[in-house]
């Protein structure tokens, strides 16, 4: 075999480290078979790497000490957010409200998708594969939370899933026009075709989901009743009919 | 614990990375304690999250490294204390005894200089590497080509065994 096929350092390196893809692997023992140089530079790497390996070791091993314990992060982590998590839904709700609630809204879907941002800086998410945007609406539920549709739909459905949140969550799939009161959320969702993404936290104590006046999803306390079964624990697809 | 799926492989997930977690980021920080508040915090937010992302070990270092990125102040404490370590090695005068418990300590600082010289990447690539990670889930943490990782791990650990032997006063 020619010189100029000779591995590169990154390969002989995957080899050594069992990451090579198999096709590769196998043309590189192939080669390093027949090739002396190549098998020279194998042996340096793995010189190197044992070195490389032993220095790093000398490292003190900061292993991660009782403190880190795993009850004590669900503990921390089911505790209500900040208070800046309430804070926010309810400037979220006031604007919402004061700039007459409308979705379709550009500068309160901004300003609402902002103020979300802020409050819940966690790690970014893959891309949305239905590419629908972040505007939705989001509020701290109290004794009851209402989401109730004005008008049946021919097409859409509800995608109801139960988490561990502190918010009810809508993120539509298209515009709509909606109204917030004390107790939840009216959707003017007359003649449209949208689908619904709604989040229900799993410690509220009592949502409602209404189409038309019509309950199609409840749940007091741990008990749901739906009008579809769950598809999957704690998930509920629903016709908006 | 309640009987929930996520919470069963949440559990899972932390017996199993929680301890490469903290060395990793306690060896890059050179912050035992700050390493022990971030994977805590990593953890957090993972189950606040109430659902595995498609590679969690890469996700719990990607989460893991902007924390340490964040960490201003942790950054200013890192460098004082590196520098309170290295006042603390003899400087010039007399040889010391040349016995085997202070080799050792010098050895051990020299790794951690030589680490300390070199681009925080090829710090991350390495102690990665030397906790088990896999190519595929370094090469998600630190935003690179799986295909390139073989080739940036034999670079850095060129370096830093170069930057090690000149501190240490040994030929590579």
């Amino acid at each position: 075999m020619s010189s100029s096929a000779h591995p590169a350092d990154g390969d002989l390196r995957a080899l050594l480290d069992d990451e090579l893809p198999a096709a590769r692997t196998q043309e590189v023992e192939q080669h390093a078979s027949a090739c002396a140089v190549c098998r020279a530079r194998l042996s340096e790497l793995e010189a190197e790497l044992q070195e490389t390996r032993a220095l790093l070791n000398l490292l003190p091993a900061a292993e991660p000490p009782a403190a880190l314990r795993i009850d004590t992060i669900m503990r921390r982590a089911r505790r209500p957010r900040l208070r800046w998590g309430a804070i926010a839904a309810a400037l979220a709700l006031f604007v919402a409200t004061v700039a007459g609630a409308t979705v379709g809204r550009p500068y309160v879907q901004a300003l609402v998708a902002r103020i979300r941002a802020v409050v819940h800086p966690t790690p970014p998410v893959p891309p949305n594969p239905s590419g629908r945007g972040q505007a939705g609406i989001a509020f701290v539920p109290g004794p009851l939370a209402e989401i109730a549709f004005d008008a049946s739909q021919a097409t859409g459905a509800l995608h109801v899933s139960l988490a561990d949140t502190a918010e009810v969550l809508i993120d539509p799939t298209a515009s709509v026009t909606y109204r917030v009161h004390p107790d939840g959320v009216i959707v003017h969702n007359r003649g449209s075709e949208a689908s619904y993404d709604i989040v229900v936290p799993r410690q509220a104590a009592h949502v409602r989901i209404l189409v038309a006046g019509r309950v199609l999803f409840e749940k007091i306390g741990s008990a749901v009743s739906a009008t579809a079964p769950a598809e999957t624990a704690g998930r509920y697809v629903i016709k908006i009919q | 614990m309640s009987g929930k799926p996520f919470d069963h492989e949440f559990a899972a997930l932390f017996a199993e990375r929680s301890a490469p977690l903290c060395r990793y980021i306690s060896r890059v920080s050179g912050d035992p304690a700050m390493a022990e508040d971030i994977v805590q915090e990593c953890f957090v937010r993972l189950y606040r999250r109430a659902s595995m992302p498609d590679d969690p070990p890469a996700w719990l270092v990607t989460v893991a490294n902007n924390l340490l990125r964040d960490d201003r102040r942790g950054v200013a404490r890192r460098q004082r204390l590196t520098l309170s370590r290295s006042s603390d090695l003899p400087l010039g005068g007399e040889a010391p005894p040349a016995d085997a418990a202070v080799l050792a300590g010098e050895r051990i600082e020299s790794v951690r200089q030589a680490l300390a010289r070199l681009p925080l990447r090829d710090r991350q690539l390495l102690l990665l590497r030397h906790e088990g990670y896999r190519y595929r889930e370094i090469a998600d943490a630190l935003d690179l080509t799986p295909s390139s990782v073989g080739t940036m791990l034999a670079r850095a650990g060129e370096a830093f065994r170069k930057a090690y032997h000149e501190l240490f006063g040994t030929s590579s």
